[in-house]
């Protein structure tokens, strides 16, 4: 049996670029945020069934011509199932997945019929043709207007390591090793400052900060970060400095935070670092104690994404949630633990992904219902889902003081509730003025328990904060820096 | 007799309709792991037993899968004397002109220690949690009862005074 060769490259370009267009478009798209290596895992998998469905149409057909033509129009189902379903839907609710699925599979069954009987291989091949000439059109499309934000990322990764130059400058007094105080550090991501949830959901939570309060902690409830960005906040606070910026694309911000000079500081010090990452920031090969939840999320990621278009998304990470939920109860369980590890000398990172969405969790900790987990457009599952976290925190201050009175705790989230930001951006609700609203999404949580004494934080964004507590634990010059305005 | 041209063709294609017609009960048909099916019942089935007795839905939780999964967990007895080894739980969703019932599993509940020794309620097998698919409830708005069993002499059959309203995506707790 003699076989084309261009024929037979052209049929298997045009499977690829059909079976590889939605993963290209989406981390086209999403220059900048979405993370390389995700895109070729993405992309290998579909890679591997596009090829297989291709080896398997051939059996039937006998002709690569008919059955890349046959895989390209399946590909084309399965790739944009949910997209055909919602279609349908719209116009016969009471048609369920499986109809759907039976529906596409009786076209594809009528396609396939034709293609075997009635189609050409001239005829196969000039529709291949098409196939490869859209597909690959659309993917050098994509590919060309995603060029300037691949500019503008290493032109920021430029200005970062110009920053990172600057933060050498900073001088600390080393002071020969002694016995310190344990240092707690826990920031929760997206816990909204006092101003924050009071003005977008209209909460007031007095009652948190005054139970920290009468804990021992000093409360700044006015306190801003410089962003609502957690790439940009989070590497900033443990490198004590505005390294990131939020143009900065996110493997860059990422990046400054693998070794962050908090660390290194505080090890100086003869600390054992002791960390809790649930945003794989920190290379763990500089810690000498970390959690390790053996857990993987697929929550925003590429691969959740593209999938979700598919007909498999409803099998898709069937658990996903309950993971999600045991994780972070045991990121809370491993922080309690934590303050029964040393006696002194121990610093604890601990990063939270919470209160942040996915919201899992209602007020009393009972899990939420799905259609709730990805709601950005209500206050409610917010609101829900901050208020579990205020008690969770509460909790874990109190254990640590119960089992480490003498210790240091220092209690901080990046950003406020973004409310406005989330409307604007991912519904096209343009109703706040973002000037305006600019500080209350940045109003943080920031609290200090210093051995029960007293510290002026007030005010104070969390570098300063920080800056502030090693000033007084370590004896050491740090400056503040610039407030945020 | 004329010969049926490509009988293959013509056999997969009928059953493709055939598995559309009949989707929603071969699709609800499919044994899920963990979940009951809802069977509907004659409309007064259970009416004879109706008394009050100790309840609480505790949690009412729906995914957004396919099935439109729906969890339903709390507790409920009635003051057994003596251990209810075969203790049987089923919810009941009731309409005006349909009745159905799901399973529940029966659970140990040892954090209700405070309600068995205030009321002497012998074992703790008192709390239940069920997992159902509400597709098959027609559309339209029903009322919780619970049945408890606990022997041969001790059944109940409450209402809840709780509503539920089914659509064709969405089952959610209402308010009447």
């Amino acid at each position: 049996m003699s076989v084309n060769k261009k024929n037979l490259i052209l049929s298997i370009l045009s499977v690829v670029c059909v079976i590889l267009f939605p993963c290209f478009f989406l981390y086209l798209q999403n220059t900048g945020i979405a993370i390389f290596s995700d895109f070729l895992n993405v992309a290998g998998k579909f890679l591997l069934v596009g090829l297989a469905l291709l080896g398997l149409s051939y059996f039937i057909f006998r002709k690569v011509e008919k059955a890349a033509l046959f895989s390209n129009v399946t590909l084309l189902f399965l790739l944009y199932f949910a997209l055909i379903e919602k279609a349908i839907i719209d116009k016969f609710p009471m048609l369920y997945y499986w109809h759907i699925a039976l529906i596409c599979l009786f076209i594809i069954f009528q396609i396939g019929y034709l293609i075997y009987n009635k189609v050409n291989l001239k005829l196969a091949n000039q529709i291949n043709q098409i196939f490869l000439f859209i597909f690959a059109g659309l993917i050098l499309f994509n590919g060309i207007i995603s060029v300037p934000k691949v500019l503008q990322a290493a032109s920021n990764k430029t200005k970062t390591e110009t920053h990172e130059n600057v933060e050498q400058a900073i001088v600390v007094k080393n002071e020969p090793q002694k016995e310190l105080p344990n240092v707690y550090y826990f920031i929760f991501d997206e816990y909204a400052g006092f101003d924050s949830i009071q003005r977008y959901c209209n909460y007031d939570n007095s009652a948190f900060f005054d139970t920290l309060e009468n804990m021992g902690f000093v409360v700044s409830r006015h306190s801003l970060n410089y962003t609502n960005d957690t790439y940009t906040e989070i590497p900033n606070l443990l490198q004590l400095n505005r390294i990131n910026s939020p143009s900065m694309t996110k493997a860059d911000k990422q990046s400054t935070a693998s070794n962050p000079f908090l660390l290194q500081l505080m090890k100086e010090h003869g600390y054992t670092i002791n960390v809790l990452d649930m945003y794989s920031f920190i290379d763990l090969a500089v810690v000498d104690l970390y959690w390790d939840p053996h857990f993987f999320t697929t929550h925003g990621t590429l691969e959740s994404y593209v999938v979700k278009n598919t007909f498999y998304y409803p099998f898709y990470d069937l658990d996903g949630y309950d993971r999600e939920i045991r994780h972070r109860l045991n990121a809370f369980k491993y922080s309690e633990e934590s303050s029964k590890m040393a006696d002194s000398n121990l610093f604890t990172l601990g990063m939270f992904w919470f209160p942040h969405e996915p919201f899992i969790f209602d007020e009393n900790g009972n899990k939420t219902n799905d259609a709730d987990h990805s709601n950005l457009r209500d206050i409610e599952p917010y609101l829900a889902q901050y208020k579990y976290a205020s008690k969770k925190i509460i909790e874990l201050a109190t254990e640590i003081i119960k089992n480490d009175p003498n210790s240091i705790i220092i209690l901080q989230s990046d950003h406020g509730y973004r409310y406005p930001d989330f409307l604007k951006n991912l519904y096209g609700i343009d109703i706040y003025d973002m000037d305006v609203e600019s500080p209350y999404m940045r109003n943080i949580l920031n609290a200090v328990y210093y051995q029960g004494q007293n510290i002026d934080i007030d005010n104070y964004s969390g570098i300063n904060t920080l800056r502030t507590v090693l000033n007084k634990l370590l004896n050491a010059n740090f400056e503040l820096i610039e407030q945020p305005k | 007799m004329k010969r049926i041209k490509n009988p293959t063709y013509w056999l997969i294609t009928i059953l493709l309709v055939l598995l559309f017609v009949f989707a929603n009960d071969i699709a609800l048909a499919i044994p899920l792991k963990e979940t009951y099916k809802l069977k509907e019942i004659e409309l007064n089935k259970y009416d004879e037993f109706a008394k009050d007795f100790d309840l609480k839905i505790e949690s009412i939780y729906t995914k957004q899968d396919i099935f439109i999964t729906t969890e339903i967990s709390g507790y409920a007895l009635i003051q057994p004397d003596q251990a209810s080894p075969n203790k049987a739980i089923k919810l009941v969703f009731s309409s005006d002109d349909k009745r159905y019932e799901v399973d529940a599993s029966i659970i140990d509940r040892f954090n209700l220690n405070s309600l068995y020794r205030d009321k002497g309620i012998v074992g703790i097998n008192h709390g239940f949690i069920t997992r159902f698919s509400p597709l098959k409830l027609e559309n339209g708005v029903y009322k919780l009862y619970i049945y408890c069993y606990e022997n041969e002499n001790t059944i109940g059959f409450m209402d809840t005074n709780r509503y539920f309203e089914k659509t064709y995506r969405t089952f959610k707790e209402v308010k009447k």
